[in-house]
């Protein structure tokens, strides 16, 4: 199904569908050479880890969005979001595996994912979803870290800084 | 000639209806902690491509983006290349949102990875997050 998948990437999640949509995360300790091309210095105790998330639909259609996979040891929980035209919004979870949960919370609903659900890789287990058409990520939270999640989708398209309000 | 997004995403809808291209697009994007990256253009072509970061505090150095282009799964050809952008923002910032519209555009083949990436070209402090979009069919 997926191109990751065949060049060699590690599944971290089974490969899940909601009968429209089946999506699967990857990751790649290995590639591509990440040293070489990100600005250094690297944080202290930081390594590499690329994760992937790709999705299908029913006609065929992929995406496949990821990260360029510096992991900080600042970062026991993480979350990112995919998004590509005609596919719906995914969330994407990671933690340290000695972390029992997490509780991802939306304008609409509180998710739990127990840990003891999930298979860890790399020292982390992973977890993604679809979000609902209109439904906002409102925080991601695990043994008193909690990730607010900030939509920055607002703010002009041209290059600059642009001050929060008070 | 710098477009607006609205501009970019006005020529992808034109070119559709006129053309009668396929649904899918380049359209995508990233948010990887802080950072996001967003590419707008039409099947492998990309028109914009930009990043913005989310500063949660006072920062004093100045800020920089960089972009990474990543060669498809199997181009043995080519290596990973980066691009800086060539508009350094000054601090220094109060919290606020920086954002950069000058990425790599162009078209791409099948499979290649855009990342972005902020830092602070002072050197002061290491800036996370590097989301990253495939750019496919």
């Amino acid at each position: 199904m997926t191109t990751l998948a065949h060049e060699g990437w590690t599944p971290v999640t089974p490969a899940h569908s909601d009968g429209e949509y089946t999506w699967q995360m990857f990751a790649d300790a290995e590639r591509p050479s990440f040293a070489d091309v990100v600005p250094k210095p690297w944080p202290v105790g930081a390594d590499y880890l690329n994760v992937f998330i790709e999705a299908v639909d029913s006609a065929g259609h992929s995406m496949g969005n990821g990260t360029y996979g510096l992991r900080e040891e600042s970062q026991p929980l993480y979350y990112s979001l995919s998004s590509k035209e005609g596919f719906p919004q995914f969330l994407e979870v990671r933690f340290i595996e000695d972390l029992a949960g997490v509780t991802v919370e939306t304008d609409r609903r509180t998710i739990v994912i127990d840990a003891a659900d999930i298979e860890p890789h790399y020292g982390m287990r992973f977890w993604a979803m679809p979000l609902e058409d209109g439904e906002n990520l409102v925080a991601v939270t695990s043994r008193g870290i909690r990730l607010e999640h900030v939509d920055t989708s607002g703010i002009p398209a041209e290059t600059g800084y642009y001050p929060l309000p008070n | 000639m710098k477009i607006t997004t609205v501009a970019a995403f006005a020529a992808a809808v034109l070119v559709a209806t006129v053309f009668g291209a396929p649904s899918a697009s380049a359209n995508a994007e990233k948010d990887d902690g802080p950072v996001t990256i967003k590419v707008l253009g039409e099947g492998l072509t990309v028109s914009e491509t930009m990043t913005t970061l989310l500063m949660g505090h006072d920062f004093p150095g100045n800020l920089q983006a960089y972009y990474v282009l990543v060669p498809p799964p199997g181009d043995t050809a080519h290596r990973p290349q980066t691009y800086y952008s060539e508009h350094v923002l000054d601090g220094p910032f109060r919290p606020g949102v920086a954002r950069d519209s000058y990425g790599p555009t162009g078209a791409f083949l099948e499979g290649t990875m855009i990342c972005a990436g902020w830092l602070d070209p002072t050197g002061h402090a290491h800036l996370s997050g590097y989301p990253c979009v495939t750019i496919k069919q």
